[in-house]
């Protein structure tokens, strides 16, 4: 599904180049749930933007789906990151003057749906992730594990294929953070590709593979 | 002092907002003190007498329109002084045309005859000699004058020895008594003074209106207090002259008022300019008080974390007011250099046919206080909204704060309601400045292109007041205006040559009042009054005047013939409205006596006065039957009029070599000087309203910047669940039409009114001008459109990584 060949980024400073994605070769499956680890620094976020398609300036191979997002501008490459993606951050990013609702209807205000499709399909939503009671409530009187199941309920809402996670976890308890893997877990067996960036060895044992990435050189 | 380093650093940090601050408060106290020593130089202390607050002008008014402050007779002056106890003493004046002979080129200067009390009245500092002695304003006695200090330096190179010499003065010798400071006179552009020659008959005069009362109130009195008085005195004197005196009344004013200009036009136009000032400060005072508070907002967190270590919500304040007052200070620094920078540049802008009137003009500096009032409002307007942020923000719960960036992405939408407010204020204000400048600049360019189809770029005139002592009877009048007539028609190239007692567009008049003859006379007060022009038979042609009826003067309306005038259809209209003109005979009151005439023609209604709105009823008599001692000539060529000018001069010459002229222009640039004033007027609100608009700019330009600064994760956030740079542009510009569009709406409104106040205020403007000047306000709508885009478009064209990456 999504496979990266040669893929390397770097950053210009002044004469030298600092690589930060070095020969990167990574192929994942449908279906999948990976997790991207190493030290701080290796390059984790940015092999996940890379993924993403929020990081444009890199030199190398990307095929999504057999489609060569090397060759693609930037108008084709948001097309393409709206259907298939969705993504979830370590600092949740909830919009505090929105209700929960609200912030999870918020992605499908950029595709073109009808407002009372919107609203079955956030009520749908709503309804899996168990949070119909708290819908009108907004972030700050939520716990942080709640917002960041409002995250994944965004994140979801427009049914992606892949979820990019970016240390979901990281700002949780352990056992808030148990919470969500069991969350993605459960989304992995409906269907939809998982890749996160993790520090934690237990939440990565939730997953089916891991990417070791040091220095930008993936490791195995 | 460390902290004060800190301070400075965090200043240099963003050199964009830092020099946008300094940009404020440079334009905004350098314009205001500028604008304001203009003020001070025009109206609030137009000279240096003592005292000057005390002193008041008689205003007189007929049925309760304004005839001007030369409108005393003798008679009322002395019953004035001998019944009003309100004043500690009061003078008299009236203009007098002089023209110096001897020691150099014949030479016409403005002079003014006044009372012996005159200098110690108006509080005048001699430099050299004395004033008058009482007994000096006799007939036989007033030999004696009193010149300005230029006419010292320029024409007796000031020579120290200049007191007991004499001077040649109207073909009289006067001796030179004193020398007086050239901004302590009083009229200020008079550079003679001598008493006035009184005789027992003067005192009599009881309707030989045409001096100027001025009077210095004891300590305590009003000018409320002194005009009820004043109006007591004026009842008495008018039951008992009815005939003359009825519908008279007199207002005080304070003298200030009318030094710049014999009407309030020139306070007016001062005090709008200070109000326009004012509003460009205030949008200086906004701009920085933004700032302020988008610097202390996006400090937020950091403040939180201060006050997790351990900090009092002290320290914070101080930092932030140590900051405030380090931007606020170098910013009124550079505001000092930016008036007198200002100040400068505007005293060079005024030519010298202007500031004569003007006498503090060359002497203008910047008003110490006026800078530190600016300074005080921008540094306040600064410092209190930096610490009244920082303030409020330390005050919210640390934890909270701190965490506010972890968990949820903060719209700040109170903050920013607020700096959108402050927009919007700013957007109104330079709008309504904008329209006002706009409006003003209409106006005087409609002032000034009045004529432009009568072709005054091909017209040569000047202007000779004949000594009255060398023309004392009719006969040597006309032989000099015959003469002179004469020798205009014979240059070559002058294709249409008129004599005219006053030249419309040239700031004189003169009126006269009339009755139509066969009806009952009505009193004085009651009589029409109409313009008076006395001109000879070309000066219709020359000035492109249609006839409606009857016919134009000829050369056969000569001396001595039937007395014959030409009337406009104002005139017409008002005392025939239904029978022909023609042939009807009027009776012209002049002075004391009136003479008969009889209408031959109608012409078109011309204007003859840019500030007045609209024609006035005017009287048009023919020059060789009434000779004027007046005399303006008008020769119009087809050729280069600069050597017309040189020619005609030439000509006045030849039949008088000791004949001085002024005003030796081309007419267009005669009535271009004339309205030099509302040119300057006009440019001068044409700069502020350019200033405003900059700092408007400025304005939304940084609140855009900080709002996208400020929404970085969230737009980052955005793009990340799918949203296209279109989505996240109409979001920001959203956000930037709330905030202009609220602003242009105000400002279009207050636009709207103003267009309403001044159309009936200035000629040439109408309050339809404001619809197309509205339109110039949208154009600042697309400036701040762009100054809206250029921050949005760093957000847009930052890769979503960076914008995630930010929190
Ligand atoms: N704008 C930039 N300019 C230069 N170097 C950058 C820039 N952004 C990131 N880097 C570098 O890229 C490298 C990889 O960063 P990245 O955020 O991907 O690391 P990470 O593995 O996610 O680390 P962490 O676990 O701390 O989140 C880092 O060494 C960082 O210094
Ligand atoms: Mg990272």
């Amino acid at each position: 599904m999504i496979e990266l060949r040669n893929l390397e980024k770097f950053y210009q400073h002044g004469p030298s180049k600092s690589f930060v994605l070095r020969r990167v070769n990574v192929e994942i499956k449908e279906g999948e749930f990976v997790s991207i680890m190493g030290p701080s620094g290796a390059g984790k976020s940015t092999l996940l933007y890379v993924i993403g398609m929020h990081d444009g300036d890199w030199t190398g191979e990307y095929y999504l789906m057999g489609q060569p997002v090397h060759k693609m501008n930037r108008k084709e490459r948001n097309e393409l990151y709206k259907q298939n993606f969705g993504f979830v951050f370590q600092s949740y990013h909830l919009l505090d003057n929105l209700t929960v609702a609200e912030n999870i209807e918020m992605p499908l205000t950029y595709r073109n749906i009808k407002k009372q499709e919107r609203e079955a399909i956030v009520a749908d939503t709503l309804d899996r992730f168990q949070m119909v009671g708290k819908k009108d409530l907004f972030p700050n009187q939520l716990s942080g594990g709640q917002q960041q199941l409002v995250g994944i309920a965004r994140a979801m809402v427009a049914s992606p294929k892949v979820i990019l996670a970016d240390e979901p976890t990281g700002n949780l308890h352990t056992s808030q953070g148990k919470e969500i893997m069991e969350m993605f877990k459960k989304l992995n067996e409906a269907g939809t590709t998982i890749i996160q960036v993790s520090h934690s060895d237990l939440n990565a044992t939730y997953g089916n593979r891991v990417i070791e990435i040091r220095d930008g050189w993936i490791e195995k | 002092m460390q902290e004060i380093l800190f301070a400075a650093r965090r200043l240099l940090k963003h050199p964009l907002q830092l020099a946008a601050g300094l940009l404020a408060f440079f334009l905004g106290i350098g314009l205001n003190t500028a604008i304001y020593s203009i003020g001070d130089a025009i109206v609030f202390k137009p000279l240096e007498l003592v005292g000057l607050q005390r002193l008041a002008i008689f205003e007189v008014f007929s049925r309760g329109q304004q005839l001007g402050i030369f409108d005393t007779s003798p008679a009322d002056f002395l019953e004035y002084q001998s019944r009003l106890k309100s004043f500690e003493s009061l003078g008299l004046e009236q203009h007098w045309d002089v023209t110096i002979t001897r020691d150099g080129d014949p030479e016409y200067v403005s002079g003014a005859r006044v009372t012996a009390n005159w200098f110690e009245l108006i509080g005048s500092q001699l430099l050299v000699g004395r004033g008058f002695r009482q007994g000096e304003d006799q007939s036989g006695n007033h030999r004696v004058a009193v010149i300005s200090h230029g006419l010292w330096s320029r024409r007796f190179a000031s020579e120290p020895g200049i007191v007991g010499r004499t001077i040649r003065l109207n073909r009289e010798e006067y001796e030179i008594v004193g020398v007086v400071k050239q901004t302590s006179r009083f009229p200020g552009f008079m550079e003679v003074f001598s008493p006035i020659p009184r005789t027992p008959v003067w005192g009599q005069m009881r309707s030989d209106f045409d001096y100027s009362v001025v009077g210095r109130l004891k300590p305590g009195i009003t000018h409320a207090q002194a005009e009820a008085e004043l109006t007591a005195v004026q009842a008495s004197i008018i039951s008992r002259y009815k005939a003359t005196h009825e519908g008279r009344s007199v207002q005080v004013v304070a003298l200030n008022e009318r030094v710049a200009g014999t009407n309030e036009m020139a306070g007016k136009y001062v005090r709008m300019l200070l109000v326009a000032a004012g509003f460009a400060l205030l949008i200086a005072c906004a701009n920085v008080a933004n700032l302020q508070l988008a610097r202390v907002t996006g400090r937020t967190r950091e403040f939180a974390i201060m006050r997790a270590v351990g900090a009092g919500r002290w320290p914070i304040a101080r930092q932030v007011l140590i900051e405030s007052l380090l931007l606020s200070l170098g910013g009124a620094l550079l505001g000092c250099l930016g008036s007198i920078w200002c100040l400068d540049l505007i005293k060079g802008l005024l030519p010298t046919e202007l500031w004569q009137f003007i006498p503090m003009w060359p002497y203008m500096s910047v008003d110490f206080h006026a800078v530190l009032t600016a300074s005080l409002l921008a540094v306040g307007a600064g410092v209190i909204s930096g610490v009244l942020a920082a303030w409020q923000s330390s005050r919210a719960d640390a934890q909270d704060a701190l965490r506010e960036g972890g968990r949820a992405v903060s719209a700040g939408s109170r903050r920013q309601w607020f700096r959108g407010a402050l927009v919007a204020f700013q957007m109104a204000l330079a709008i309504v400045l904008l329209i006002g400048a706009g409006l003003m600049v209409r106006g005087a360019n409609a002032s000034i292109g009045i004529f432009d189809s009568k072709h005054p770029e091909q017209v040569a005139t000047m202007q000779a007041v004949l000594p009255q002592l060398e023309y004392p009877n009719v006969e040597k009048r006309l032989d000099f205006s015959r003469r002179l007539e004469q020798g205009l028609k014979n240059l070559p190239g002058a294709s249409e040559v008129a004599l005219v007692n006053v030249i419309p567009m040239s700031d004189n008049g003169s009126s006269v009042s009339f009755a139509v003859e066969g009806r009952t006379m009505p009193q004085v007060a009651d009589r029409p009054r109409a313009l008076n022009l006395v001109v000879t038979p070309e000066y219709f042609s020359l000035m492109r005047i249609p006839l409606r009826q009857g016919r134009y003067l000829s050369a056969d309306d000569r001396n001595g013939r039937d007395l014959v005038c030409v009337v406009d259809e104002l005139l017409a209209k008002a005392q025939f409205p239904q029978g022909n003109p023609v042939g009807e005979r009027l009776t012209l009151m002049l002075g004391e006596t009136s003479k008969p005439c009889r209408i031959v023609g109608v012409v078109e209604a011309t204007m003859h006065d840019a500030w007045e709105r609209s024609p006035r009823p005017t009287l048009y008599r023919a020059f060789d039957q009434n000779p004027m001692l007046a005399v303006s000539l008008m020769v119009r060529t087809n050729g280069p009029v600069k050597a017309m000018v040189a020619a005609a001069r030439n000509a006045v010459l030849a039949v008088d070599p000791d004949q001085p002229v002024r005003q030796q222009f081309s007419y267009q640039e005669l009535i271009q000087t004339t309205l030099g004033g509302l040119r300057m007027i006009a440019l001068f609100m044409g700069g502020i309203g350019a200033v405003a608009v900059v700092l408007a700019c400025l304005g939304v330009y940084s609140v855009m910047s900080y709002v996208v600064a400020e929404r970085t994760s969230e737009i980052g956030m955005r793009l990340a669940m799918g949203a296209q740079p279109r989505d996240i542009f109409k979001l920001l510009g959203g956000q930037a039409l709330v905030m202009s569009g609220s602003g242009m709406l105000g400002g279009l409104i207050g636009g709207y009114l103003i267009a309403q106040l001044f159309s009936s205020m200035i000629f040439g403007v109408s309050s339809n001008d404001f619809w197309s000047l509205s339109s110039g306000a949208l154009l600042l709508g697309a400036v701040a459109a762009l100054a809206t885009y250029l921050p949005a478009r760093r957000a847009l064209g930052m890769d979503p990584s960076t914008a995630l990456r930010h929190d």
